[in-house]
């Protein structure tokens, strides 16, 4: 089950499983964030093609505006899957590890 | 690797455990069957697939998560672009000493091998680049092996994941 929530800073945070199951319903979710957020992914256990292509859209969106999304507590495998789909390139990450 | 099973519609809790055991080599072989629809009811569901107890045998989750990841991303390749296929799709999961092999399998399809498939552009800009594509680009990446077979109108894609 993916969890989507605003921190009590205001960043967006995000646990448990990304999946196609959970494309339309984080969608919907992003679709409320109009300016720039840290996205912590701390909880985040695993993602799936359709979850990096929300992702991607959500920040596509923002950019149109002058805004963003970074990235933070990105977990080693979610890291790597960052890192194959080129995410570097089109999102600022935190490099730091999850504490 | 053989199919020693085949349900008609197993929950894919069944399939998760199956991967996490095989994994962990608590078993050798299995298969499972799932309904190609199109639509994503019968797609991996993400709260079953973390109800998987591979924390023993697999304490990063690292090997596990990068097979259901290639197991749900060619699974929604094959509902979503396999031409002509009605009948479940066959899931057949083995270990082989460090391996863990896994065969999709779509009967009385048109052929379709994804190593075929140009890998997606990850180096454009934001501007450039379009959501989605991601899918066999990262299965590609993540797995160890890829072989295709289609015989008899049946197409099957199998991944092999070394297990270290």
């Amino acid at each position: 089950m993916l969890d989507i929530k605003f921190g009590e800073q205001g960043q967006i945070v995000v646990s448990g499983r990304f999946d196609a199951s959970q494309a339309e319903r984080a969608e919907e979710f992003l679709s409320k964030v109009t300016e720039s957020r840290e996205m912590d992914l701390g909880g985040l256990q695993y993602i799936s093609s359709l979850g990096l292509g929300v992702l991607l859209a959500t920040q596509k969106r923002l950019m149109g505006t002058g805004h963003a999304l970074k990235l933070t507590n990105v977990r080693g495998h979610i890291r790597e899957i960052f890192h194959f789909s080129g995410f570097e390139q089109v999102f600022e990450i935190d490099p730091n590890p999850p504490a | 690797m053989t199919a020693i099973q085949r349900a008609s519609a197993p929950s894919i809790v069944a399939l998760a455990v199956l991967l996490a055991l095989i994994a962990g080599g608590h078993a050798p072989f299995a298969a499972s069957s799932y309904k190609a629809v199109p639509g994503w009811g019968q797609l991996p569901d993400g709260e079953k697939w973390g109800e998987v107890p591979n924390v023993a045998i697999d304490p990063a989750g690292t090997i596990c998560n990068t097979a259901q990841l290639a197991v749900e991303e060619l699974f929604t390749n094959l509902v979503k672009y396999s031409r002509g296929g009605k009948s479940d799709i066959r899931i057949d999961l083995a270990r082989d000493g460090g391996r863990l092999i896994v065969s999709l399998t779509d009967f009385d399809v048109e052929p379709f091998d994804i190593r075929t498939v140009p890998d997606a552009k990850t180096d454009l800009s934001l501007a450039e680049r379009k959501p989605g594509g991601l899918g066999i680009h990262l299965v590609k990446r993540l797995v160890d092996h890829i072989d295709y077979e289609y015989a008899d109108r049946n197409s099957t894609t199998t991944f092999i994941k070394n297990l270290e």
